[in-house]
């Protein structure tokens, strides 16, 4: 990978190099000039082995996951550009008609062979170009004698022998070269996916059908699947094959004699590299060929362009690599926000520990500076060996993602993994770099220890600011300091004139809050409004902090602010701009971050009303769960009520029951175990005690559980719409035929002739065409250029399809039946499908960004369609959207009814047949007899919904590894609560002892730890798991993915699983500790210091 | 279950026979610590009675065993040799369970050194051996309230310890000790770290207990005031007791 963000890589590796440099040699002069400070520090660390060990883990975190990120990406992008390396070989530019479209098989655009020998003489030098390489790639249907195994598509590809040899010919896949020269007229050298289909081995006899005329070829070897051997097809996994026989053979099976339809261009230099000049040889062929004089050599009227075959593979495997390494840091960004929290969370528990140690060094003169050294020294050799563990095991987590996923479930067979130093040093880092901030930061505040209060041991009050004297040296310091404004503004104002460190905070925070709504606008940037919007109220905040307005009310109101700003399904900014700003990814991350806030800041200053809910002995034991239990039932109702209405509305009531059903079985535990008492009390006294502590680690939990939440619900509300009603777009079984199969336009027909039962089981066929490589299309009355876009044309049948296949129709059309009548009988009046309005999803460059549909309606659009070989156009209006969500390949394009295609691009040529079955045949059965029939005349059947499955599979796979690497941030909850657990016991030690003293059972002293765990767990997973919820039901409301035409739904079995899972391992790691607090001895620990 | 609960554990300590006036006995007590290869003798062998209702000072030098002594016969350590009888009952034939049960119920304590939650308050401190010994909430809370009370600081029952001064602590562990009128009432220290004022406004407060209810008294004192206000006052040495006086 070369860029990250835009940024080249070498730039980030540089900077970060230079930063953790500096964070070297801070630490470094710490050791040089107080090296007793060092030394104390770095004491700590082998004080206590199993402890330092769970702080490692907690603070590699960070790291684990940059490094898994990064080598997941490299590992793509290499696997990817190998494969295209070794599929293209030479081939580094290739001749096109239409634009870049090489990807796509089937293009029947010919051109005379003799271009080559005229292109040769012409660029072929001993400096760019090293040679052309022309080939005639024909579909054709294919039967082996011998196993009597068939297959109705492979590529017969035709090579000029002595050409392909001179360019390195074809690689056997028992090692060495083929000698493609010596290969006879009726020989193939049959590729190794082709050979697998048909088990064929060398020697083996094999008849080629083209248009229903056998011919019989021998094989002669078998040569890996490349460009030269099997066309397109090389690069599809599960493609079938091909194979090369010479030219002149290929030529005349066909009836192509003297043309070919695929030239490609060598660069000298090797296989890897050779493309790095592609533009330059383009810049001196693509003249030449779209002069006149081109033209003429090439035989053809249809404009040429010159397409950078491998360099595009390349950068797309760049591309492909970076999406990977995109996507994990993003999404890794909140296991890494939820594990700088935990640093932040270690030091400041390594702080209160020490408390009493540290206020002794304060007495006796130690300046803050030097605690914070001591701490800094000590939590930078922490992550430096964190780091290190982390890289490994980020290299190790990412290794097990790629084969597990992509290479078992996926069977993406070509992943290689690939670790590159770069990356590594990066993430090593990337990760000490993000330690060494925050425990720069947390020493900072674990330094302002409160010298009596930490000696006393009491809860430490916040020291009053005091009224100080304007220092004068620290204005003149702030003044050239505004170069860095937060530093000059915080000097200037706070040590020179000496102002509250409120007054500073907050108007800066309302002031770039202001300014960022502002600027939002113009930079169009929901993520500036939306973080502009939650500033301001959190720096109010600090000022009502600041005159000691009650805490609780306070933060209360600021959390309630914000969950109400985020939560509601209201599109603020389409309200205050009229129209809505943009946002993706960023989102979020920034939406989750202040969702977690806002639900923690609530939980945490309104605890007190929880507790209520398990306090027994008042006067009505059961008015808790009683007003819980009426709640849950009102929730489970309306939500029944609602049913399928307001864009999964209910569902979300049905989360809320479960929420007060949760709670009412706590209150009514509470009431019916009388003897949990005394364990409770603990349970909650604690984390009520510290706010600071429990907030965090709420916030930690939640932020994971919000996003592995949010995502899956994201995911199974696309699922579930893919599988919804017109996915399968009304037909049963897809039947592909080639330009070189007989009898393709008439299933019917061909299935009677063939004898074949399955003709009475089929109650419709609807026929479509196929992309040509001719049909160019853009926006009517545009300035953009026209580019290759499929225009297919749809006979009356296909035309004639169910209520429900449409995702949206253009408003003035009463029904689909209305739509559908108009584009079968009207003129000029067309259809498009779904991948053609989605940004980025079919395989072209075009996208309608222009129709948007709302509620199942849109305003009609007007396209202009281009042949490019004849130069006809024409206009149509779009007034449909076909819903089916087979992948873009067999639908992408601009469907038009027969006579309206036949005026501008001509006789059309129905080479996909659609079927629909009687209700009692099953489309996988049928596919196969209808395969199995028409097998030899090279006609392929698949049934629809194994397509759509393949896809979902595929998908899936994805999805999963993407959950499978958030999982990975469970660690860190995990982590976090086994730190916290661990150093409560210890913490706590004398008060276990003088519970025990007093009573308590050790029983009971174990689980009020795990009651504390479970509390902090269950609010994490809740607020997680709500907040998550209505941030994807707004999504898909009112948001982002309010166009898309899915469905918000609940994945009720991933939610259950996620915050199941999370639940027992927060317990699990509670346990441990919990029984080493139970096994305290007690006269020993009561005589603890 | 909490009735069988009750049986079991109270059943044992009904005092048996005609020598109910003894609730301690203690028979040859040795008890000796063990950490890395070092051994410390902190009792070598100690006998001692205490009869119901008496208060009993221990005094000695630091580090002579007394502490330790608390310890072992109020069953919060266990010991290496010899035998302790609470109420009539040898301790050693208890399990750990029915020890810590007896203590919740049966027994108060105030440590020498530390003594509170800091994360709860005054009074929810002072209720802690009332709620693990399963009493209503309500109850708990009104009894706590009430030997707050008896200890004066009824005004500061919100208060978390953090918040009182060292005094105003003790007397909350007092009314802790109290709370759940136990028999026996261990006191290590009760008034070390208290100016003599305090120390005897405390002193008086735990007399006028002891006269009320009956309650016994075994407290560790450095203050020789306070230990000759008690009825009977022992004194260690290196873990042996050296003398003993009726006062
Ligand atoms: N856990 C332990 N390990 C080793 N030795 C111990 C331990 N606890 C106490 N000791 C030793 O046992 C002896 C008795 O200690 P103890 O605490 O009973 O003394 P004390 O009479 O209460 O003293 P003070 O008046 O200072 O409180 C001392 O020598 C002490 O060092
Ligand atoms: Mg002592």
């Amino acid at each position: 990978m070369e860029e990250l963000f835009g940024i080249p890589m070498d730039n980030i590796m540089l900077t970060l190099l230079a930063l953790f440099g500096v964070s070297g040699l801070g630490v470094i002069s710490i050791y040089v000039t107080n090296p007793v400070m060092f030394r104390m520090g770095v004491r700590n660390l082998r004080r206590r082995g199993l402890q330092s060990v769970l702080v490692v883990v907690g603070l590699m975190l960070a790291t684990l996951i940059t490094t898994a990120a990064f080598t997941t990406g490299d590992t793509v992008d290499h696997s990817i550009s190998r494969a295209g390396y070794q599929q293209l070989q030479r081939s580094d530019l290739q001749l096109n008609f239409v634009g870049d479209t090489s990807m796509t098989n089937d293009i029947a655009v010919y051109f005379a062979d003799s271009a080559t020998e005229a292109l040769d003489q012409r660029f072929t030098d001993g400096k760019l170009i090293d040679g052309f390489l022309p080939l005639l790639q024909e579909p054709v249907a294919v039967v082996n004698g011998r196993t009597g195994l068939s297959e109705p598509s492979i590529v017969l590809s035709g090579v000029d022998a002595r050409r392909l040899d001179d360019l390195g010919g074809l690689r056997l896949v028992d090692g060495g070269t083929a000698d493609v020269s010596a290969l006879q007229p009726d020989e193939i050298l049959l590729s190794k996916r082709a050979a697998e289909s048909l088990d064929a081995v060398a020697g083996d006899v094999l008849t080629v059908s083209v248009n229903g005329t056998p011919s019989t070829v021998r094989v002669a070897g078998i040569v890996d699947d490349e460009l030269a051997s099997s066309g397109s097809r090389a690069f599809y996994e599960h493609g079938a094959g091909g194979g090369a026989m010479l030219l002149s053979s290929v030529q005349q099976m066909t009836g192509h004699a003297g043309q070919i339809n695929r030239l490609t261009i060598a660069l000298h230099g090797d296989v890897a590299t050779s493309h790095e000049r592609s533009d330059e040889a383009i810049d001196l062929i693509q003249p030449f060929l779209q002069s006149p004089e081109g033209a003429a050599v090439l035989g053809t009227t249809q404009p040429v362009v010159v397409e950078a075959l491998k360099a595009d593979a390349v950068a797309q495997a760049e591309q492909q690599g970076n999406l990977f390494t995109t996507f994990f840091l993003v999404l890794g960004l909140f296991s890494i926000a939820a594990g700088v929290m935990l640093i932040f969370m270690i030091f400041v528990m390594l702080a209160a520990e020490r408390k009493a140690e540290i206020g002794m060094a304060r007495a006796v003169g130690a300046q803050r500076a030097n605690l914070m050294q001591s701490f800094i020294a000590e939590g930078m050799v922490y992550s430096l060996l964190a780091g290190a563990v982390g890289t490994a095991a980020g290299v190790i987590a990412s290794l097990s993602l790629v084969s597990v996923f992509l290479k078992v479930a996926g069977g993406f067979d070509f992943i290689e993994p690939s670790i590159t130093v770069r990356s590594l040093v990066i993430s090593y880092c990337l990760g000490v770099v993000i330690t060494f901030l925050t425990v720069t930061v947390s020493s900072y505040k674990v330094s302002r220890v409160n010298i009596v209060a930490a000696i006393r041991g009491t809860d430490e009050e916040p020291p009053r600011p005091r009224k100080r004297q304007v220092s004068w040296r620290w204005v003149a310091i702030g003044i050239p300091a505004m170069i860095v404004p937060p530093l000059g503004l915080w000097w200037m104002l706070r040590k020179g004139f000496g102002v509250p460190s409120a007054w500073v905070v907050a108007p800066v925070g309302v002031a770039l809050g202001a300014l960022s709504v502002l600027v939002a606008d113009h930079a169009d940037s929901q993520f500036l409004f939306s973080l502009g919007v939650s500033l301001v109220p959190l720096s109010v905040a600090v000022l009502a902090a600041h005159y000691e307005v009650s805490r609780r009310v306070t933060w209360t109101l600021v959390g309630a602010f914000l969950s109400a700003y985020w939560l509601a399904p209201i599109s603020y900014d389409e309200l205050i701009f009229g129209h809505a700003l943009h946002g993706s990814m960023e989102m979020f991350l920034l939406s989750g971050i202040m969702v977690v806030v806002s639900f923690t800041l609530m939980i945490v200053f309104n605890a007190q009303l929880l507790t209520k809910l398990v306090q027994r002995g008042h006067t009505r034991r059961y008015t808790a769960s009683a007003v819980l239990v009426t709640m849950t039932a009102a929730a489970l109702a309306s939500g029944f009520a609602l049913g399928d209405r307001g864009n999964g509305l209910g569902q979300l009531l049905f989360l809320l029951a479960g929420v007060t059903g949760i709670g009412a079985a706590v209150a009514l535990a509470a009431v019916r175990f009388p003897h949990l008492a005394p364990a409770l009390k603990m349970g909650i006294a604690y984390p009520l005690s510290n706010r600071f502590r429990t907030g965090m680690t709420i916030a930690m939990f939640s932020l994971i559980v919000f996003s592995l939440a949010t995502f899956g619900a994201i995911n199974a509300s696309f699922v579930s719409m893919m599988s919804a009603d017109g996915g399968d777009g009304g037909w049963d079984v897809l039947v592909s035929a080639n330009r070189n199969t007989v009898g393709g336009a008439d299933l019917r027909s061909a299935l009677v002739e063939e004898d074949a039962p399955i003709a009475s089981s089929i109650n419709a066929v609807g026929r479509t065409t196929i992309f040509t490589g001719r049909s160019t299309v853009r926006v009517a009355n545009g300035a953009d250029q026209a580019v290759a876009l499929p225009v297919i044309a749809a006979d009356d049948s296909f035309l004639s399809l169910p209520q429900g296949s449409l995702a949206g129709w253009a408003n003035g059309y009463e029904d689909e039946q209305a739509v559908f009548d108009a584009v079968r009988t009207g003129s000029h009046l067309a259809l498009v499908d779904r991948s053609v309005i989605a940004d980025g999803f079919n395989d072209y460059d075009f996208t309608l960004k222009d129709l948007k549909i709302e509620d199942d309606r849109f305003d009609p659009v007007q396209l202009e369609l281009f042949d490019a070989a004849t130069g006809r156009s024409e206009v149509v209006t779009v007034i449909g959207v076909l819903g089916t969500q087979l992948e873009p390949t067999y639908t992408t394009g601009v469907y038009l009814n027969e006579r309206d295609y036949r005026a501008t691009f001509g006789q059309p040529d129905y080479l996909r047949t659609w079927v629909r079955l009687d209700d009692h045949t099953d489309p996988e059965q049928a596919a196969h007899a209808i395969e199995g029939a028409l097998v030899r005349r090279g006609l392929q059947a698949e049934s629809i919904d194994g397509l759509l499955e393949d896809a979902a599979a595929e998908s899936n796979t994805f999805i999963l590894m993407f959950q499978g690497f958030m999982g990975l941030g469970l660690l860190t909850g995990i982590a976090a609560l086994g730190v916290i657990a661990f150093r409560s016991v210890v913490e706590r030690r004398q008060q276990i002892g003088m519970l025990r003293a007093i009573g308590y059972q050790p029983g009971t002293v174990a689980l009020s730890f795990m009651l504390e765990s479970g509390f902090i767990a269950l609010m994490g997973i809740l607020s997680g798991v709500v907040g998550g919820m209505v941030i994807a039901h707004n999504l898909f409301s009112s948001g982002q993915f309010a166009s898309s035409g899915a469905e918000f739904a609940i994945p009720w079995g991933e939610v259950l699983l996620i915050a199941g899972a999370s639940f027992a391992m927060a317990l699990l790691m509670t346990w441990w500790p919990s029984r080493q607090a139970a096994a305290v001895p007690v006269a020993e620990a009561l005589r603890y210091e | 279950m909490r009735i069988a609960w009750h049986h079991r554990t109270e059943a044992p300590i009904r005092p048996e026979g005609g020598r109910t006036d003894l609730i301690i006995e203690v028979e040859q007590l040795v008890k000796t610590y063990r950490s890395g290869g070092l051994q410390v003798q902190a009792l070598r062998g100690v006998s001692l009675t205490v009869r119901r209702g008496e208060m009993l000072a221990i005094m000695g030098s630091s580090g002579s065993g007394k502490t330790t002594l608390l310890n072992c016969i109020s069953g919060l350590d266990d010991y290496d040799a010899g035998s302790v009888r609470i109420a009539g009952v040898e301790l050693a034939t208890l399990s750990n369970k029915e020890k810590t049960t007896y203590r919740a119920r049966n027994m108060g304590f105030v440590f020498q050194t530390y003594n509170l939650l800091p994360v709860l308050s005054a009074v929810e401190n002072v209720e802690l051996p009332l709620v693990v010994s399963g009493t209503d909430a309500r109850e708990a809370r009104e009894r706590a309230m009430a030997s707050l009370d008896r200890v004066g600081l009824a005004d500061k029952a919100g208060s978390r310890p953090g918040q009182l001064s060292g005094g105003q602590r003790q007397r909350v562990t007092i009314a802790r000790a109290l709370v759940n009128e136990p028999d026996i009432v261990w006191a290590d220290e009760p008034t070390g770290a208290l100016d003599s004022r305090t120390a005897n406004d405390i002193m008086e407060l735990l007399e006028e207990l002891n006269g009320d209810h009956g309650q016994t008294f075994v407290m560790v004192t450095h203050d020789a005031g306070i230990g000759a206000r008690c009825d009977r006052l022992i004194s260690m040495t290196d873990g042996v007791i050296t003398s003993e006086e009726s006062l």
